[in-house]
């Protein structure tokens, strides 16, 4: 499964909503770059005003020299709003860029897990960072910068059609042409830009994994094929390269002629206007340069064209991540009373048809300790997502206190249920910070007291900086008994009613291992506490064990009580004391 | 760098001065419309003549010629930007193949990708915006040429005011750019933080700290906002500038002109060229601006290159100029022996290497493998007596292979990346049924056999780049696979089976005996499951052998060197000495998956199959 992509529809919805709500600073960005448009516009008025002055004979020499001032002043004028207008849009280009992305973040960080897992963790790395950095340039400048050149267009038509009328409709002979042009263009390009950026990325990768994996190839001596790969991604790139260029090498072209021929026709055009009387020199001459300042703007709109197209992919795997349904309809003021945990005829499916657990019924006390026990591929995983939540059972009811766990509000549900399992990361930032991620407002000494408990605070110490130290990538690496150590202290600090460990300790040796079990053991007082066993001393110390196999409870009782009665658990146990080496 | 630049320059010289020919003529184009405009109002429409047909008939024709050879010149830059940076792409990608480990040891590998897509690009940039540079000043020059003969005074001060103009604008790039650097590395501080939270969302999610998190990035974010608005400011001064200084140019231009047109020196007409130029000019100058932008950039971007490609591999042979006879090769079989520690690998033996510290053995076996030559002046390796830094380095790579502790995996078919025995020997033919079943034979002594069926189309699947789809277990055996398949007369493996579970590293500990058989195998481990198979293990402490022997004895024997092994090879076993090291494996540590296993073997519990149930679990963790 994939995460959803945006249709185009919730595209322009998600940028109506934007444009909305910045309407305010939108409206004074394009009326700042409408009224320096209108100040641009002076230029070739005045030239026209002063060549039909001169042909008339009226002009002097003051006169000149205050259209010179004229020219000055409304040049200033222009640059100064034009400065104002460039940096408000691109303080709201900012603004709305910061804002997308942190609700892009919000979304991320309430996506629902199972979903998360489906679709896997590429796919989302990729909207966060190729994607977002793909936007970022069609928000922060493409968008002001259409503005400007859209509104000095239309500016510069008007101002062309009230200085000379007839004159200015040669203006708009070729319009038609620029939209047919375009859309052939634009209907071709967009496809076009991926492969380009596709072949970018594979580029990228090639050299990446390289240049990661020097050490490797010098070893094994793989260089020469290592090249072939990466000369094949440089070919495919300089195809993809070639692919675009041969469209602009029709779109360009004809899109500029598209934009000289108007200047021609105007000039013929208001020749004869002039011949009958109908139009001046001076209009003629303004009306030509006014469609000479068109240039600029028109290419500057087209420019854009790809950069829009580009962006306006990439925003629709953004915004497409809010499509991910929710997994779950939390029953808002659920609150169990007490952590008491029970099971009844529980059966799960990943898949339809699929059935993993099969009808489990089990009880946990409070603050009892149990121990689950079974060959990889049992089901006591999953048994424990469903417990911590992850998952609802797709049959019978599973509950912590009375309310069924799959319908707790999230907070709720972090507050009374935690899993923690051998997948661990480090996140980037300070050890102090990777603890407070569990409990906000912690102080030091809490912190050190958690990680005394998962007997770390000696490592800790003997970092530099102490719990200031720098971990995740980019700071000190962690071993992942260390990371482990320290997603166990998170849990200390979590403090929930019940905890879900799926060996969690699988990474330490099993001496240490041991020793923090029982120095957490110790903290949790009156927690519950599911382990997922790793290792049978785990199950030894538990208060009861329950043994799962295909998907079943085959036998649930207290570590004695099991090995008398000489079911699985006892040939378990007494192949472990056959081994010679067992002692518990 | 001049010459690096003028080698890639000499690389492509008709894409070159296709790009300088194509932008003059499109440059000069531009440069004749206002002249020819300025014409047809003359002599055209003020005159009320049919000649404005004929004015209205040379514009089309320079129109045309204009867009194409606009179009050429875009062609001509687009490919000369792409070839360059392609070029040094490749060059670069290509050197970091070469170099091993060395290409790594100064510089990150994300600052090496960026310089091989990053600066490439910047510098290529460079080569497209010398012709278009080149183009600009032909331009500039035939206006001011044109400007000059109408007018002396009008067309010196355009000669003066451009060049000016374009000084007083490249003042500000300065700073600009530096804002810019600040705000592209706080850009990267967030795209990493966001990259980190996504790695870590399942961690996050069990606990609950997305709140936290989504509220840390958004801090981070704002701060980018910051500092995106403080390159924002000098920015729209930049703009405002570069409308008002061309403005105040074209005002003295109108002023100037039409005093001209007043006194009769020159036509209206004249006076809408004059305006046409200065108008034009600002073209030429933005390309000035431009260019000084890229070229700043572009310097920086090719002295990185250039960074990248001095360095040099850590293991090179020596210059054929040494006594004859040196770089003769030790015969099949020879021994090897490290000084510095002591650690002597006889041929044809399995031999173990432990010591406390994991990092303190994995250096001596690396050292087997000659890869950085300034560390063996100070303790050299003696391959068959001959120093092994004066043998080939081909010689080495082809016959003793160092598989390290964290082997990388490439993308493209797996089939073609596990069978490196095909890169290695290229003369060597073989057919492609004899291919399949060397690969699956080693797959099956590396355990890895599950893995590969597990693929949709086994062993023809397109591996993602880095391999990147694979767990790290599977990771590991695949390359514990493709280290067998190097076929190396000594094959050095470090930590093989760190990231596997107990069953599995119980199975390879098997076959990798039966694998090598006969042949010479290094092994660093603290597994005893390993540890037990081999034939001879030399115990070290801080890189010194200490004493040799082999688990069973070492396991009994009552001395310094007997315990020191001991507390190395513990820590991965029960916290409890075992009474008797005859025979270890995995269940003495009381592992459950490798207990239930036996006992399903001996009978004690009733298999009951578990297929369903595993593929679906195995699917969900391995994501």
């Amino acid at each position: 499964m994939l995460l959803p992509i945006a249709s185009k529809k919730t595209v322009r919805a998600a940028a109506t909503r934007l444009i909305r709500a910045h309407r305010r600073a939108l409206l004074m960005v394009i009326v700042l770059h409408a009224v320096a448009a209108v100040f641009g516009l002076t230029g070739p008025w005045l030239v026209g005003r002063v060549i039909d002055a001169i042909n008339a004979g009226a002009a002097t020499e003051l006169d000149i020299n205050l259209a010179a001032l004229i020219l000055v002043a409304a040049v200033t004028i222009q640059s100064l709003i034009n400065r104002l207008a460039q940096w408000r849009s691109m303080v709201l280009g900012e603004t709305v860029f910061a804002a997308l992305r942190e609700q892009f973040m919000g979304t991320v960080g309430q996506l629902p897990l199972s979903i998360v897992e489906q679709a896997g963790t590429g796919d989302l790395l990729a909207r966060t960072t190729n994607d977002i950095q793909s936007v970022a340039q069609t928000v922060r400048f493409g968008v002001p910068r259409i503005l400007v050149a859209a509104a000095t267009i239309l500016l510069t038509i008007v101002a062309a059609a009230i200085t000379a009328p007839r004159v200015s409709i040669g203006m708009l002979v070729t319009v038609p042409a620029i939209v047919l042009a375009t859309r052939w263009y634009l209907r071709r390009s967009g496809r076009g830009y991926q492969r380009q950026l596709a072949g970018h990325a594979r580029l990228s990768g090639v050299i990446s994994e390289t240049v990661e994996g020097a050490r490797t190839i010098d070893a094994l001596s793989l260089a020469p094929a290592q090249r072939r790969k990466i000369d094949r991604a440089v070919l495919e790139r300089r195809e993809s390269e070639r692919y675009t260029l041969s469209l602009r090498s029709i779109w360009l072209p004809s899109t500029e002629l598209s934009f000289l021929i108007p200047i021609i026709v105007v000039i013929g055009w208001g020749a004869w206007l002039v011949s009958v009387d109908s139009a001046t020199v001076g209009e003629v001459t303004a009306v030509a340069l006014f469609s000479t300042q068109l240039i600029g703007p028109v290419i500057e709109l087209l420019g854009w064209m790809d950069e829009i197209q580009v962006g306006g992919t990439a925003l629709s795997r953004i915004i497409g991540v809010e499509d991910v349904p929710p997994d779950r309809k939390p029953v808002p003021d659920a609150r169990p009373s007490g952590s008491q945990l029970m099971a009844r005829d529980v059966r799960f499916a990943y898949r339809h048809g699929a059935e993993v657990l099969h009808g489990i019924n089990l009880d946990v006390a409070v603050g009892e300790r149990l121990a689950v026990v079974g060959p990889s591929g049992s089901g006591k995983s999953t048994m424990g997502r469903l417990i911590a939540g992850i998952n609802g059972p797709t049959v019978g009811s599973l509950t912590v206190g009375g309310v069924r766990i799959f319908d707790l509000p999230l907070d709720v549900l972090h507050k009374h249920v935690a899993l923690v399992t051998q997948e661990h990361h480090v996140f980037v930032g300070t050890i102090a910070d990777n603890l407070r991620l569990a409990k906000a407002g912690a102080d030091d000494e809490e912190l050190e007291r958690a990680l005394a408990v998962v007997d770390a605070l000696g490592w800790v110490r003997y970092m530099p900086g102490g719990l200031e130290a720098h971990v995740g990538s980019g700071g000190v690496v962690l071993t992942p008994a260390q990371a482990q150590q320290i997603a166990l202290a998170r849990l200390v600090l979590l403090d929930p009613a019940v905890l879900v460990l799926d060996e969690a300790t699988s990474l330490l040796d099993p001496g240490a291992a041991r020793s923090l079990e029982s120095s957490l053991e110790r903290v949790l007082e009156g927690r519950t506490v599911i382990a997922i066993a790793h290792r049978l001393h785990t199950a030894h110390d538990a208060d009861r064990v329950a043994v799962m196999q295909a998907g079943r409870l085959v036998e649930v009782g207290p570590h004695d009580e099991l090995v008398a009665r000489g079911g699985e658990y006892s040939a378990l146990w007494t192949s472990w004391h056959d081994t010679g080496s067992g002692h518990a | 760098m001049p010459r690096f630049l003028l080698w890639q320059a000499s690389r492509q010289p008709g894409l070159l001065v296709g790009g300088v020919v194509f932008n003059v003529i499109w440059m000069l184009c531009q440069a004749v419309w206002p002249y020819l405009l300025g014409r047809a109002i003359d002599d055209g429409v003020a005159a009320r003549s049919s000649n404005v047909l004929i004015w209205c008939a040379a514009l089309l024709g320079v129109a045309l010629v204009q867009v194409l050879a606009g179009m050429m010149g875009h062609r001509m830059a687009v490919k000369n930007s792409v070839r360059a940076s392609l070029r040094v792409g490749r060059l670069v990608g290509h050197h970091s193949a070469e170099t091993g480990a060395a290409i790594t040891a100064t510089t990150s590998s994300g600052e090496i990708v960026a310089t091989a897509s990053g600066d490439a690009g910047a510098m290529g940039s460079m080569l497209d915006v010398s012709s278009r540079l080149v183009g600009g000043i032909v331009a500039y020059l035939v206006v001011s040429g044109i400007m000059v003969s109408t007018s002396v005074p009008l067309g010196l001060a355009v000669l003066i005011g451009v060049p000016l103009l374009a000084f007083l604008l490249s003042l500000l790039i300065r700073p600009l750019s530096k804002l810019q650097t600040e705000w592209r590395q706080q850009t990267g501080l967030l795209t990493a933080i966001g990259a980190d939270t996504v790695a870590g969302l399942r961690v996050l999610r069990g606990i609950g700290g997305e709140e936290e998190f989504v509220a840390r990035y958004a801090a981070r974010s704002q701060e980018v906002r910051r500092a995106g608005i403080g390159v924002a400011r000098l920015q729209s001064w930049l703009d405002g500038l570069q409308v008002w200084l061309p403005g105040l140019f074209l005002a003295f231009i109108v002023w100037y002109g039409a005093r001209l047109v007043l006194a009769g020196e020159i036509t209206a007409g004249e006076l809408v060229s004059f305006y046409g130029y200065a108008t034009f000019l600002v073209l030429p100058l933005r390309t000035v601006v431009d260019a000084a932008q890229t070229f700043a950039r572009g310097i920086v971007a090719v002295r990185r290159i250039l960074d990248v490609l001095r360095i040099e591999p850590g293991a090179r042979d020596v210059a054929q100029s040494g006594s004859p006879g040196r770089a003769s090769a030790p015969p099949t079989g020879a021994e090897l022996a490290d000084v510095a520690s002591g650690v002597v690998v006889r041929p044809g033996l399995f031999t173990g290497l432990v010591d406390p510290s994991p990092d303190d053995a994995a250096a001596v076996a690396t050292r087997m493998g000659r890869f950085e030559d300034d560390l063996h002046r100070v303790s050299p390796v003696l391959w068959g007596g001959i120093d092994h830094t004066t043998v080939p380095i081909a010689e080495v790579r082809k016959r003793i292979v160092v598989s390290d502790a964290h082997p990388h995996l490439f993308g493209g078919p797996l089939l073609e990346g596990l069978d490196v025995h095909r890169v290695r020997n290229p003369q060597e033919v073989s057919t492609d049924t004899s291919q399949i079943r060397r690969v699956r034979r080693a797959l099956d002594q590396a355990s890895a056999m599950e893995t590969v069926e597990g693929l949709a189309e086994g062993l023809q699947e397109t591996v993602a780049e880095r391999g990147r789809s694979f767990s790290g277990g599977q990771r590991q055996r695949l390359s514990l696979a493709r280290a067998l398949l190097a076929d190396a007369e000594v094959l050095v493996l470090i930590e093989p089976t760190s990231a596997v579970d107990a069953h599995t590293e119980s199975q390879i500990a098997e076959s990798l005996r039966e694998a090598r058989e006969g042949r010479t195998t290094v092994v660093v481990s603290a597994s005893p499951l390993l540890l037990d198979k081999m034939d001879v293990i030399q115990v070290m402490r801080s890189g010194r052998v200490m004493g040799i022997g082999t688990h069973a004895t070492l396991m009994r024997q009552d001395d310094a060197v007997g315990a020191l092994y001991r507390s190395v090879v513990a820590r991965t076993m029960s916290a409890a000495e075992p009474a008797e090291g005859e025979h270890i494996d995995d269940a003495s540590t009381g592992a459950i998956d490798t207990l239930w296993h036996q006992a399903e073997h001996t009978g004690a519990i009733p298999n009951v199959g578990t297929e369903n149930a595993r593929g679906v679990t195995d699917a969900a963790a391995h994501r």
